[in-house]
């Protein structure tokens, strides 16, 4: 399937099945199919609803040697990042730091769980650590999705709230899992 | 007024088949849809700017900056403008630009679709000093589409010896996310 130039209609031409689906159904349903299937969102890019403003740390261990986080953290620290994809199954990263004074936090996707539990707390530091550690969500349409993160606990031996983060990563997925 | 994505319907030569008022409004709303779902954020790294006048780009690798890089036209000059199309939907945006600042910098007009809404952009320090952010609140993007970011440089401080830009990346955000 492929684009048609659309609207080349003279007067008194009669509508023809042909031409109402190729300009409605054919052009809508491609356009519809060209959202992207990929995504990398900077940290430095979400938008905080509670808590401290998020700093950038130069970190030349990390990816783009650089992580982000809200200072100073908090529970029930949280942001929100949008992401315009397609539908379909996508492995969503956090590439991130785990630290010794991580948070565990929860992940939503149009305000349905990605999961929670998730657990930014590590004795030794971690560069470029998975913070979700593998998981997957399901985006039933295409369009501009709105990720929102809450810090919600800490890991009993953790001395704070906080997540460090460089990148949001959506891969797509071939097939159900 | 929001859209959802309905399949598009589809007809069969003949009478009776339509087109009717309610298949057009179905094609209608999946317009909606797709105007409606523009991106809410946009990124510009410098180094993949499209130099409009002067020098072309260079890339200094840093181990202080953040993203590890910056770049510049190399050496700068008064005039000196670069641009980069960006894709966003429309609305009011806070525009961040990350760079190093020193006492070889001048001042950047930014202009979205050749409308200067920032002018005199003071990258000026006494001190080199790395990952900087300028901010520039509430830029009016009026219509969902591409659209034509330019930066240029326009004059310096008293101060500073040069025109030079060092900068890493732009990006521009929402006021706030919709759930």
């Amino acid at each position: 399937m492929s684009f048609y130039t659309p609207g080349d209609y003279a007067a008194g031409d009669a509508l023809s099945a042909a031409k109402v689906n190729r300009d409605g159904y054919s052009n809508m349903t491609w356009l519809y199919a060209q959202y992207p299937q990929r995504a990398t969102l900077y940290h430095d890019e979400s938008v905080v609803m509670n808590g401290n403003a998020i700093t950038g740390t130069v970190d030349t261990a990390q990816s783009y040697m650089t992580f982000f986080n809200q200072s100073a953290a908090a529970i029930n620290d949280q942001f929100t990042h949008t992401v315009r994809l397609g539908a379909g199954v996508y492995q969503v990263k956090f590439v991130g730091q785990q630290h010794a004074s991580g948070g565990i936090f929860e992940v939503d996707i149009d305000g349905a769980s990605v999961g929670d539990g998730f657990d930014a707390y590590s004795g030794a530091t971690q560069d470029n650590a998975d913070l979700l550690d593998t998981a997957f969500v399901e985006l039933t349409t295409a369009g501009v999705h709105t990720i929102t993160v809450t810090v919600y606990d800490q890991n009993g031996a953790s001395a704070g709230y906080e997540l460090r983060l460089t990148t949001i990563e959506l891969i797509p997925q071939v097939g159900d899992l | 007024m929001s859209f959802s994505w309905v399949t598009p319907p589809t007809f069969a030569d003949g009478a009776g088949n339509g087109p009717t008022a309610a298949n057009f409004d179905a094609i209608s709303n999946d317009l909606g849809f797709i105007n409606q779902e523009f991106p809410i954020r946009a990124e510009a790294w410098h180094r993949n700017d499209t130099v409009v006048v002067g020098n072309a780009l260079t890339v200094t690798y840093s181990s202080v900056a953040r993203f590890g890089h910056f770049a510049e036209q190399d050496p700068g000059a008064d005039g000196d403008s670069f641009e980069q199309s960006i894709i966003l939907a429309a609305g009011t945006y806070t525009m961040y630009t990350i760079g190093r600042s020193d006492n070889q910098s001048g001042k950047l007009d930014w202009s979205l679709n050749g409308t200067i809404f920032e002018a005199g952009q003071n990258w000026y320090s006494a001190a080199p000093t790395a990952n900087v952010i300028k901010t520039v609140a509430s830029v009016v993007v009026v219509a969902s589409g591409r659209h034509t970011l330019n930066g240029t440089v326009n004059g310096k401080d008293g101060s500073s010896g040069t025109y030079h830009m060092h900068l890493t990346r732009t990006w521009l955000v929402p006021a706030e996310d919709v759930v």
